[in-house]
């Protein structure tokens, strides 16, 4: 029974260019009840860790030696070599899909129109990305949806993003006082609403508004008015934390700690991530707090 | 034989021993791979910029400069700097980071221009800008807007790179609030 089901994975992942994903790879969502076939994926991405050396999970890297077609979008020279160590025929580099100024949006879609094409093609299709693949990546989230909408089985693997880098290096807990989390041009242009009794996390605040690629320096004249947003919440001399993961061994988490009003001359690069640590302690709400049953403290 | 930085890290990144033996002993690890000195050195230096230029022999990037107007902004944040008991320094200096002129002095008010730079060429993002994604991305906001009630914590000392860590608040049920119900016991 069970090798009659991998037999009609196998079939199905070598099904020849334009035909329909077949009934078997319709079960894109996991049933959980033990009947459907393993490993049956056309579609697979995965994450490289933002730290290559030592992120990389046994699983990605079974994945990248599996695979039909690899693509990947990474500038880490270490991942790239690892990629094209171990499956130097399926690797195809789409980096070059970014252009100098060119809509980032467009660029994406042709990732995405790519990595589409192999799937419908019969290939077992992996995508790599930097970091954790489902983390402020939206070509990989929007292969694996278009992937489960025309009918194949598509998974996301998850990785070593960069929040979890934050977390280790500053030694700060989400769950300590809650944690609010904004890429820093949505915060912006979409009204996000800040808990200055939270912490905050601000990504991407080294591209704030420029929706282009570039490839050394980035257009940051938005960045007064991320300023003027965030003194809505704070004063503009609370102390926040600038951060940029560590990517090589041996080397450390770039950690600038500046007032608000600072944050423009600190050295922002694309890769910084504006951490904002609390302003106020929590304010209880006893309407709910005595409803709970919950050990009341005696004065 | 002898490896090549690139393929000494690559090994590490795939082979969990090689990569035991380098944390232990990483000279004794460097060695067994047959690294070069500049290699050794270049990996021991701890510099993000200089590793990764080894690994790419690549040029120093070119200098840029992006000059922005924010008269109006400048203005108010001035202002605002003012009440916030802020001094600028009085001495215009260049910051030059990798030959590059990554920001000019920064007396806060001063006409300078906000600058990304990344040394190393970074990996390219992988978000949208959100306008163009504006229809998925404007959930509706699930919190009302909070006044901005700000209550500095006062004597908090801040350690080097460790933020806060509040302690847990005191709460204490109002009075007359209802006592919350014991738990039922169960009768055997």
């Amino acid at each position: 029974m069970t090798t009659t089901k991998t037999q009609k994975a196998s079939r199905a992942r070598r099904k020849p260019s334009g035909q329909a994903a077949s009934a078997n790879e319709k079960t894109a969502e996991p049933s959980g009840n033990g009947t459907a076939p393993l490993f049956n994926e056309r579609l697979v991405i995965i994450g490289t860790g933002i730290r290559t050396v030592g992120q990389l999970t046994m699983e990605t890297v079974a994945w990248i030696e599996r695979a039909d077609k690899l693509f990947y979008v990474i500038a880490d020279p270490i991942a790239e070599e690892v990629i094209l160590r171990l499956n130097p025929k399926a690797a195809e580099n789409l980096v070059g899909l970014y252009g100098e100024g060119k809509p980032r949006m467009e660029t994406y879609n042709q990732m995405v129109d790519t990595i589409l094409a192999s799937v419908r093609a019969g290939n077992m299709t992996v995508g790599a990305f930097y970091g954790h693949p489902g983390v402020f990546a939206y070509p990989s989230h929007e292969s694996v949806r278009r992937a489960r909408a025309e009918g194949y089985v598509a998974r996301m693997l998850p990785g070593v993003s960069a929040e979890d880098c934050l977390f280790a290096d500053l030694g700060v807990d989400p769950a300590q006082n809650g944690c609010q989390s904004y890429e820093a041009t949505d915060f912006l242009v979409n009204g996000r609403v800040i808990d200055n009794s939270s912490q905050v996390i601000l990504w991407q605040i080294g591209v704030l508004g420029d929706w282009t690629f570039k490839r050394y320096a980035y257009d940051l004249s938005a960045m007064p008015l991320l300023l003027e947003r965030l003194s809505e919440y704070y004063p503009l001399t609370h102390e926040v934390y600038i951060y940029e993961a560590a990517t090589l061994p041996g080397c450390e988490a770039i950690i600038k700690k500046v007032p608000i009003h600072m944050i423009p001359y600190a050295g922002v690069t694309a890769a910084s991530t504006l951490y904002i640590p609390p302003a106020r302690q929590s304010t209880p709400d006893p309407r709910f707090y005595t409803r709970m049953r919950l050990p009341q403290q005696q004065a | 034989m002898a490896e090549t930085l690139k393929e000494f890290l690559c090994e590490l990144a795939t082979d969990p021993k090689r990569l035991g033996a380098f944390i232990s002993d990483p000279d004794a690890a460097m060695s067994e791979a047959g690294l070069e000195d500049d290699d050794r050195h270049v990996l021991k230096s701890g510099n993000m910029a200089l590793i990764h230029q080894r690994l790419v022999s690549q040029e120093p990037p070119p200098t840029i400069v992006v000059i922005v107007g924010t008269e109006g902004l400048r203005a108010q944040y001035g202002q605002a700097a003012e009440q916030a008991s802020f001094v600028p320094p009085s001495v215009a200096t260049v910051v030059t980071i990798n030959s590059c002129v990554a920001a000019p002095p920064y007396p806060f008010g001063a006409a300078l221009p906000p600058v990304a730079y990344t040394p190393v060429p970074y990996a390219p993002a992988l978000w949208p800008y959100p306008a163009a994604l504006t229809p998925m991305l404007l959930a509706p906001l699930m919190a009302p807007a909070l006044p901005p009630t700000i209550v500095l914590s006062g004597g908090f000392a801040y350690s080097a790179i460790s933020p806060p860590q509040f302690p847990a608040p005191s709460i204490q049920a109002p009075k007359g609030a209802a006592e919350p119900p014991e738990p039922e016991k169960k009768t055997e």
